[in-house]
């Protein structure tokens, strides 16, 4: 289990970025945080990542503070951040250095093969489209198999068809591992799509205005209308800010 | 549509002709040493510079051919690819370790930079009387003084280099919890290669420049050595054949340089690479 225990965040020049956040996430749960930009969403999964450190308050994994990067825990960045000089192969198995080789191995070209890239194993990054570089990052993060999946708005750069394809395919994997996932997004469908619960954060100072629970049949219907009722009432709590 | 087949017609032999153009287009290197071999012939075999002062191309061949019979003149070339390896390596491995170390840590960075700048604006020169005394006249002076010579400009290109890393890449190793060496040989080295190639090739051309000051400041064998012998004796074709040499040296060690680490530089998704396709 997942605990926020009031945190803020001050940056040196007086903003405060966050301003006593609490949510607590339960295992195998996949949450959204949404909200306009400035409301501290992406600042706050740095600190759940351990990149950064809370000003006041703290974060629990199971009881224990979180202070630093832990293999537990695993980030899928906005960018793909592969490294340019590393094949798709090499990319995925990354985080696996202190693993012993074969476990290297065998993680690596499992990952390889479930997100759709064993074609591309010995490619270089610069070689793949926006979507596959993308999937070989998720792959990076999942390698390490880590229960507590963090995306800082990881499709938002794509186009709408591959974003809905990758949104797809984390659920697949999400369905086969239950890793706990926090998305941040400012796309209310993918938040709407993915998510069982809703953070809606509103910022200066970031604050969370309100948790939503969404109990939708999975696999979810965008075009439905009760999705579209959801989906305009949070646009509604948005637009408050 | 039209236009789509048609330009994919026009592309496909292109594509296929693209070995046998890329050999002609090297071929264009050899354009301007030919124009200026046959401009330096004409000009000797009118007379319009005294032979004195520039021999004839047969002469300086002359000169080489005279060295290669009497057997001295891989001797002469031996020698000072020794040193100019040597004194690369020496430079090299030092500007690598103390380049990483101040690249990566600030603390590092302000204890050491300031020394190594202030060494820098020392011309290289103005070492060779200390390093004769301290070393004496023989290889031990000439090769620090290629190392000195070699250092700089790996040291700046790697340290300067680490510092502009991608942000984002170093976090990605952060986050999985990387040491600062494994951080250094895993993602910074890495990301900074093509700024350390760079300095490599500068780090040789300095190499090669120094080594004639080396020789020249008192050898008995060796390209620099050859020089001052063809200054003295008044061989002017000695002078420059020993210029030829080091100008063909000097290439070729860049060359195998670039075709080593060409391997390393593979990944860069760069314009050099845009133009070759």
């Amino acid at each position: 289990m997942l605990a926020i225990d009031d945190v803020h965040k001050h940056f040196p020049g007086g903003v405060t970025a966050l301003q006593g956040i609490d949510l607590t996430v339960g295992e195998g749960e996949i949450v959204a945080l949404v909200g306009t930009s400035g409301c501290g969403k992406s600042t706050l999964l740095r600190i759940l990542a351990g990149l950064e450190q809370p000003s006041r308050g703290a974060v629990r994994l199971d009881g224990a503070t979180i202070t630093g990067p832990e293999p537990r825990i695993g980030f899928v960045f906005q960018e793909p951040r592969l490294m340019p000089w590393l094949t798709v192969e090499a990319n995925i198995g990354f985080g696996l250095h202190d693993l012993p080789a074969e476990v290297q191995h065998g993680r690596t070209q499992r990952l390889l093969h479930r997100v759709g890239l064993h074609g591309f194993a010995k490619a270089l990054p610069s070689e793949l489209s926006g979507g596959m570089a993308q999937r070989a990052a998720l792959a990076r993060a999942l390698a390490r198999e880590p229960e507590i999946l963090l995306l800082d708005e990881p499709f938002s750069a794509l186009d709408a068809f591959t974003r809905e394809d990758l949104q797809r395919h984390l659920l697949e994997l999400w369905e086969e591992w239950r890793f706990t996932a926090l998305l941040v997004t400012h796309d209310l469908e993918e938040a709407l799509a993915l998510a069982q619960r809703v953070v809606v954060m509103r910022p200066h100072p970031g604050t969370i205005h309100d948790v939503l629970t969404i109990d939708l049949p999975t696999p979810r219907i965008r075009t439905a209308p009760e999705f579209q009722a959801l989906k305009a009432t949070m646009a509604a709590k948005l637009k408050l800010a | 549509m039209v236009m789509a087949v048609d330009r994919l017609r026009l592309t496909l032999p292109s594509a296929r002709a693209r070995q046998p153009r890329q050999a002609s287009l090297a071929l264009w290197g050899w354009a301007l040493p030919l124009a200026l071999l046959a401009a330096w012939e004409l000009t000797t075999r009118f007379g319009l510079v005294a032979p004195h002062l520039l021999p004839a191309p047969a002469l300086v061949w002359r000169e080489v051919a005279d060295l290669w019979r009497d057997g001295t003149l891989f001797e002469h070339l031996g020698i000072t690819l020794w040193r100019v390896l040597t004194g690369f390596a020496l430079g090299t491995l030092a500007a690598t370790v103390l380049g990483a170390l101040t690249g990566y840590s600030t603390a590092a960075h302000r204890l050491l930079d300031p020394t190594i700048q202030a060494i820098k604006a020392v011309p290289s020169l103005a070492w060779v009387p200390l390093f004769i005394l301290w070393l004496g006249i023989f290889e031990a002076s000439k090769v620090t003084l290629i190392a000195v010579g070699a250092f700089f400009p790996v040291y700046l290109n790697l340290s300067t280099a680490i510092g502009q890393v991608d942000r984002k890449l170093v976090e990605v190793g952060r986050m999985y919890g990387f040491s600062p060496l494994t951080l250094v040989r895993r993602v910074l080295l890495p990301a900074t290669l093509p700024a350390y190639v760079t300095g490599l090739r500068g780090g040789l051309a300095l190499a090669w420049m120094f080594v004639v000051a080396a020789e020249l400041m008192g050898a008995s064998q060796g390209l620099g050595f050859l020089m001052l012998d063809g200054q003295m004796t008044g061989r002017p074709a000695l002078i420059i054949a020993s210029l030829i040499l080091f100008a063909l040296m000097g290439k070729a060690s860049d060359l195998a340089l670039a075709r080593t680490t060409a391997p390393w530089l593979r990944w860069q998704d760069d314009f050099a690479r845009m133009r070759k396709t």
